[in-house]
């Protein structure tokens, strides 16, 4: 990722003095070691990001991830003046009735379609980053192209 | 004909959200001038049901004359209802963040960032003017056609009574939980901080909202370079300025930012800063800042040199107070009063 240009913000005394300090510091711990070259390997690595499922999935994923859990006590709505309040009675009684078994059942459709989903999310970061790296190779072909175009000895740049 | 009445919609009111507490500013500022003011949003948080009204409302309140500005950071149909209302319209441009920094971490957050951009260059032939929080922002509107262009930066004081009590070694990062504001620089500088201050360490506030993937990678790096840094997501605004009286430096690293509100908070609250010079933050730190590149190794050394120096703190200090002196409620209602004057808002 890049960032956004530099303001041209003018840079002041104090400033430029303390960053050139602090660049002489960085010089000096290097030089010493206490940036070990170990160190500072370590601190470059990027960032490993587990990308979002989604840029893989589509647009659709989050309306996955929401409905994914299947719940047996939805709510009870009836707006219907005067018999409503009779027919939300008569819903809550059904349902009651009837959770030794459906209770059950969605459980289990909940608990399939979350390992569905978790199979889905991790097909979906592979694929992100499986065409990442595609993407990378063909830069690098085309950097080894170049370089044989230009007579150099392929590979003598090193990989961008 | 005078101004009688100045509202403001948006997609979402929510607290502690830096559009919504602008907005929440910029009633306060209308009020003060006289006006009317509403804030209508397609969503309203329910702790801010008194103050937010349903964007349904919006068109039997607002009237023609009147001046309805909508903050611009996501194309919504909340913007389509403005464009269909026969105010004068405002465009507050919220410097959308651009697409690219939302590879990987959010999918929906990348397109709509893009139908944002994308559909910036048609918004200028709706909107009679265009309000910046910078001005880097308002660089970003050349040529795209709007008549009439104004800076109004955010008031940023902090509570009365308000009193710092900084902790040693403590460094502060506000924001959201975001790539943009590149959190990752901090976390390095701050395992470089501590191969010579072991004591040092670093709070990071700020929502990390629909950027699980990247939250998740900053927690892992962390962890992995004992970086002696907290994340410690979303606060109150209580805890935030508990935050911010014990920290003893804020590092503010962003490579992306319309303005960037904490960076102002912080220095309005007399904390020295250590900053990017990236976007509007060079702006916004005007000299109250330090600025450094991007070099986690040239960050920490800043940050060490300001943790161990009592005096350059305390210069820090003082030039941060100075520099957000600019940013005061007073300075908003000047720069709202400049543009709104022709319009007929009553001196």
């Amino acid at each position: 990722m890049t960032s956004t240009p530099p303001d041209d913000a003018p840079v002041d005394a104090l400033e430029a003095s303390l960053v050139a300090r602090a660049r002489a510091a960085v010089a000096d711990k290097i030089a010493r070691g206490v940036y070990s070259p170990e160190f500072l390997a370590l601190l470059n690595e990027p960032l490993e990001i587990r990308p979002d499922p989604a840029f893989a999935a589509g647009p659709t994923w989050p309306e996955a991830v929401r409905t994914a859990e299947v719940t047996p006590d939805p709510p009870i709505i009836s707006t219907r003046p005067v018999v409503g309040p009779v027919l939300r009675a008569l819903k809550r009684l059904v349902r009651r009735s009837l959770r030794w078994y459906l209770a059950p059942v969605t459980a289990q459709v909940s608990s399939h379609n979350q390992a569905v989903l978790e199979v889905l999310a991790e097909h979906s970061r592979q694929i992100v980053e499986m065409r990442r790296e595609v993407d990378r190779l063909r830069r690098r072909v085309v950097e080894l192209e170049t370089e044989v175009l230009r007579g150099a000895p392929p590979g003598s740049a090193p990989p961008g | 004909m005078s101004l009688r009445a100045a509202h403001q919609a948006m997609p979402a009111l929510s607290p502690g959200d830096g559009i919504g507490n602008y907005a929440l500013r910029l009633r306060d500022v209308f009020r003060a001038l006289g006006l009317r003011s509403e804030i209508f949003a397609g969503s309203v948080h329910p702790s801010l049901r008194d103050v937010g009204r349903p964007i349904a409302e919006m068109p039997a309140a607002v009237q023609p004359g009147d001046a309805l500005l909508y903050h611009y950071a996501i194309t919504s149909a909340e913007l389509d209802a403005v464009v269909a209302t026969p105010a004068r319209r405002v465009l507050v441009y919220q410097n959308p963040t651009p697409p690219e920094w939302f590879e990987l971490v959010s999918a929906r957050n990348q397109r709509s960032a893009r139908e944002a951009w994308a559909a910036l260059p048609g918004l200028a032939e709706h909107f009679e003017a265009a309000v910046t929080l910078s001005r880097y922002s308002q660089r970003a509107l050349d040529g795209l056609g709007f008549a009439v262009r104004a800076v109004w930066a955010p008031a940023v004081a902090p509570p009365v009574g308000w009193q710092r009590s900084p902790a040693p070694g403590l460094v502060l990062g506000v924001g959201r939980i975001v790539p943009n504001k590149r959190w990752e620089l901090l976390i390095r500088a701050m395992a470089a901080l501590r191969r010579t201050r072991p004591q040092a360490r670093c709070e990071l506030l700020g929502n990390p909202e629909e950027m699980e993937p990247y939250a998740a990678a900053l927690q892992a790096l962390a962890q992995r370079l004992d970086s002696g840094t907290t994340l410690r997501g979303k606060v109150p605004d209580a805890e935030l300025e508990q935050a911010y009286a014990r920290c003893a430096v804020m590092a503010f690293p962003s490579g992306h930012e319309g303005f960037g509100v904490p960076l102002a908070e912080a220095m309005a609250r007399g904390i020295p800063v250590v900053a990017s010079r990236h976007a509007a933050v060079a702006e916004v730190s005007g000299g109250g800042g330090l600025l450094c590149s991007d070099d986690p190794l040239e960050i920490a050394e800043v940050l060490g040199l300001v943790l161990d120096d009592a005096e350059l703190a305390h210069t820090m200090a003082a030039r941060s107070r100075q520099r957000a002196a600019e940013y005061s409620p007073a300075a908003l209602a000047d720069a709202v009063r400049r543009t709104l004057g022709p319009w007929g808002l009553a001196s």
